[in-house]
């Protein structure tokens, strides 16, 4: 639906010149996030510069009737930013103050545009940190991290977003503002922040996010075990779940994803030639590091490692999480672009689910690497690829369903940090039936009884018994059909 | 009690499974039946449709007063009969059990693999899964662990209409969908039965210790607290409890040996003069501390809570809200203070059961914390209290907490007037 000339003069008014962009801008900057497979084309841009600024600039929307998605950095990887039904796109570029900063009771209140990484720089001078950490921090920002309930290594200790978010202020789709900022321990009534949380865009706008501060451990020790392929790195961490450590992450890396890291910026000195690394970070007090420590190195070695030493003071650990979280970017070297799977699997079953990936993407002549959060079952399979070459990108896409399949198969989930988004949208029926949707869309009429917001996300399209007799399509439609353009996936 | 009803669902079930619960101290009871498969739900509900009677879901019925009186209901629909385990991975370190299997047994079935269930719930005999995640009850291991909220993977659920939904699932990280399993925690049963649940599990502690302090005053108390709850420390709980004007700091170290072992000595340090109680001599001490929180119905009691930082603020407020003329006759308060949650409970006596003086009480309170961020509860509250004194009234989000609720349970056939004022 067009905006009318009197609503856009409306949004000049309230926006002001810097906070609305339209035309060639509009759709090649905000055409698609970091899933760039599929595209839309929003027909305005709008850059509030506050809640009251996002409120009135809904409020004008509403009353056209007009699709709004939101977007943070455009960094997510299932394409939840991406306005596929045209309409309006709120971007919270311009919205990255820090509103209070409560070092006594530990949280900070800040606006949705926050990047990740400078709220952690921002505390750490007193010995807090905020814990979700994904891979793409630098950019990444809260409020896009509560729109999908963003993960990250650390959060196999410290849960996803979810667990730091203790109050929002969210802008609904009619304009209203709720006000759910109050850090409480219990929420007043339903828990509408913890709903809130992962709804990808679909229930309102948050602006405003109250997250909490940890407090930094008294002693941090990385280790690092090299392993001569990747079934023992797996096999280590299954044991490490079952003897019930608690270190704060455990993560993998296999060897093409270790070469691409050596040969980036990245370089974090992992030995090259090994088949896996597995990383693993642990916190506490002193004797608890060691101990841990001890057990982790117990373990590792008990499966096979070629060694296992720890990071040698803070620069060298720096480097090993640098060298981690730089790993898609450094895939870059390999192809021009990366699909990023992710799926979360049973950690009873790591090594064979692993392996079964391995599998199809051979069969289907891709190139596969691992790099994934392995403590928390979370895989990420990533296939480098050339966009320009159709029927490679047919393969991938066929091999990215498949092992999504594989793993809800064994007990896994669709997604364990990305979100559904329209990537995995029609997917959803691989693991909820009709009934569990339909209630699923019965909790967002609530919010949003005209559906504008974030319109033909997450939930699917066609009802899973119809889709299940029709064969499900490969993949959410996409508006505009792969093509050649730069940049990659992440 | 509705004969009619009775009778109906005596048809039905058989008159040997309808029994009677009284949902709170003070009310006539309602009948009861308690199916043990979902079809039995299913039937229960579809009466209740047929015949538009309103039905309060209920576990063992432990925690009815912790919310606002439930309405008129015509019978309550209990899962106690609906339990065993479904499937627990220590592998995994994740369990899913039915409805109403209780907290014990479901802690003592993952204790065989090195597990433990958090919260670590108060009474755990007399509390059902499903219960437990309808109450939004956290434990004695919050300030360790968290709440409860955050620990439910995923739920099978039935609502009113008779469908049969699911939720999130049984891995410990998943993004799949909306969480609705953090909407049914704390929902009281307002939205619909929780029929299974998933947890995830943590490590059973190898060593504990429990150390008890007392203090001088209550200011030495709460120095105490804010020294253990430093970084030196990582405590399952804090808790200072009084009798009079005797303050004791009571606190529990939990986990693997040999952190255990380094945090007692640091312990000991931090509180010199404590007597600690270690290994299985720290069981029953602990246990009776954790009993101690939102305790046996001896009359109403009040939760408040604020900021950490405003921990202290809001004791002194309240002891001194209580210690008023119109307060000291009628309430008798037990105190028992969670300095590391802000969470400060008043168990008033059997003696306060007035409800104009009891609203008047928290709407004070309210008003007084108000600036600290504060909230205020009152729990196994006296009929007749006007219901935005009582618990949890919300204040923003309402209409949104009444749409949610109109698309889950579009009939009100849950509602029984509770929760939402």
């Amino acid at each position: 639906m067009a905006l009318s000339a009197a609503a856009r003069r409306e949004l000049d008014r309230i926006l002001g010149p810097r906070g609305v962009v339209d035309g060639a801008v509009a759709s090649l900057a905000y055409e698609s996030d970091g899933l760039a497979l599929i595209r839309g084309t929003p027909e305005i841009v709008l850059l509030p510069r506050d809640t009251a600024q996002c409120a009135a600039a809904l409020g004008v929307l509403a009353a056209e009737g007009v699709p709004v998605v939101g977007r943070g950095a455009g960094t997510g990887l299932s394409g939840g930013a991406t306005p596929v039904s045209g309409g309006a796109l709120v971007g919270m570029a311009r919205m990255r103050d820090v509103l209070e900063l409560n070092l006594q009771d530990r949280f900070a209140r800040v606006q949705a545009g926050m990047v990740n990484v400078d709220l952690t720089n921002l505390c750490a001078k007193h010995g807090l940190f905020y814990a979700p950490d994904p891979s793409s921090q630098q950019a990444c920002t809260i409020g896009g991290n509560v729109g999908e309930n963003s993960g990250g290594p650390h959060c196999f200790k410290y849960g996803a977003t979810t667990r730091h978010v203790l109050g929002l202020v969210i802008v609904t789709a009619d304009g209203q503002v709720l006000d759910l900022s109050q850090p409480r321990l219990e929420p007043d009534g339903y828990d509408l922040v913890g709903l809130f949380v992962g709804s990808e865009g679909t229930f309102g706008l948050a602006t405003e996010i109250t997250v909490r501060l940890t407090r930094k451990p008294a002693a941090v020790e990385t280790l690092l075990a090299v392993f001569g392929d990747l079934d023992g790195a797996c096999d280590a961490t299954s044991d490490l779940i079952a003897e019930r450590l608690e270190p704060s992450a455990i993560e993998i890396l296999d060897r093409l994803t270790i070469e691409a890291v050596e040969q980036s910026v990245f370089r974090a000195g992992y030995p090259r030639g090994a088949g896996a690394v597995l990383l693993v970070e642990v916190e506490g007090s002193e004797t608890e590091v060691a101990t841990t420590v001890r057990d982790v190195t117990r373990i590792a070695r008990a499966r096979g490692a070629l060694e296992v030493r720890s990071a040698r003071g803070e620069s060298e650990r720096k480097k090993l999480w640098a060298g981690r979280k730089g790993a898609f970017g450094a895939m870059g070297r390999i192809a021009p672009d990366l699909y990023v799977a992710d799926v979360c699997v049973p950690r009873t079953r790591l090594k064979e689910l692993v392996l079964a990936a391995t599998r199809i993407a051979a069969e289907k002549r891709l190139k596969l690497s691992n790099v994934f959060h392995a403590g928390d079952g979370n895989l990420h399979p990533n296939i480098s690829y050339d966009r320009r070459n159709p029927d490679e990108v047919e393969r991938v896409l066929a091999a990215g369903r498949e092992i999504m399949e594989l793993c809800v198969a064994a007990g896994g989930s669709l997604t364990g940090e990305h979100g559904v988004g329209l990537e995995k949208r029609e997917e959803m029926c691989l693991v909820y039936g009709d009934d569990d949707l339909a209630v699923m869309r019965r909790v967002r009429e609530a919010w949003d009884p005209a559906r504008r917001m974030n319109p033909g996300k997450l939930l699917p399209v066609r009802g899973c018994r119809e889709a299940r007799g029709a064969s499900l399509p490969r993949r959410a439609a996409p508006d505009h059909a792969p093509q050649a353009h730069g940049g990659s996936g992440r | 009690m509705n004969e009619q009803v009775l009778q109906t669902l005596g048809r039905t079930f058989g008159a040997a499974n309808v029994g009677t619960l009284r949902p709170r101290f003070d009310a006539a009871p309602l009948p009861m039946v308690a199916p043990s498969s979902v079809e039995g739900f299913r039937a229960a509900l579809e009466l209740s449709r047929a015949n538009r009677w309103r039905v309060l879901p209920v576990g063992l019925g432990s925690k009815l007063s912790w919310a606002p009186a439930p309405g008129p209901a015509d019978f309550v629909l209990s899962t106690w009969a609906y339990a065993g385990v479904e499937s627990y991975e220590p592998g995994d370190g994740t369990l899913t059990a039915r409805a109403g299997t209780t907290w014990a047994e479901l802690s003592a079935r993952v204790a065989v693999g090195g597990h433990a269930l958090s919260p670590d719930v108060p009474r755990p005999k007399g509390s059902t899964l499903g219960g437990v995640i309808a109450a939004g009850q956290s434990g004695a291991d919050r300030l360790r662990h968290g709440a409860l909220r955050e620990h439910v993977l995923g739920l099978t659920y039935l609502l009113s209409d008779g469908t049969l939904g699911r939720c999130g699932g049984r891995l410990v990280k998943n993004v799949t969908g909306y969480d609705l399993q953090r909407l049914f925690a704390g929902s009281h049963g307002t939205l619909g039965l929780i029929l299974e649940a998933s947890l995830r599990l943590f490590p059973l502690p190898e060593q504990e210790v429990l150390a008890s302090w007392r203090a001088p005053d209550r200011g030495s108390a709460l120095a105490a607290a804010r020294r253990l709850l430093g970084p030196e420390l990582s405590p399952w709980s804090v808790v200072l409890t009084a009798h009079g004007a005797e303050w004791t700091v009571h606190a529990r170290l939990a986990g693997r040996a040999e952190s255990v072992a380094a945090e007692h000595q640091a312990l000991e340090r931090l509180l010199p003069g404590a007597r600690c109680l270690a290994g299985e001599a720290a069981g029953p001490a602990a246990q009776e501390l954790r009993d101690s929180a939102f305790g046996e119905i001896d009359g109403p009691r009040l939760v408040l809570q604020v900021r950490p930082s405003a921990c202290a603020v809001a004791l002194d407020v309240a002891l001194e809200a209580l210690a008023a003329p119109q307060f000291r006759d009628s309430c008798t308060p037990q105190w028992r203070c969670e300095p590391g949650l802000a969470v400060i409970e008043a168990a008033l006596g059997a003696r306060a059961h007035d409800p104009g003086l009891l609203a008047a009480l928290t709407d004070s309170l309210a008003r007084a914390l108000a600036p600290l961020s504060g909230a205020v509860r009152l729990l196994h509250a006296p009929e007749g209290m006007p219901t935005t004194a009582e618990a949890g009234a919300p204040s923003a989000g309402l209409a949104l907490m009444r749409r949610l609720r109109r698309q889950l349970d579009p009939a009100g056939t849950f509602e029984a007037g509770r929760f939402l004022p």
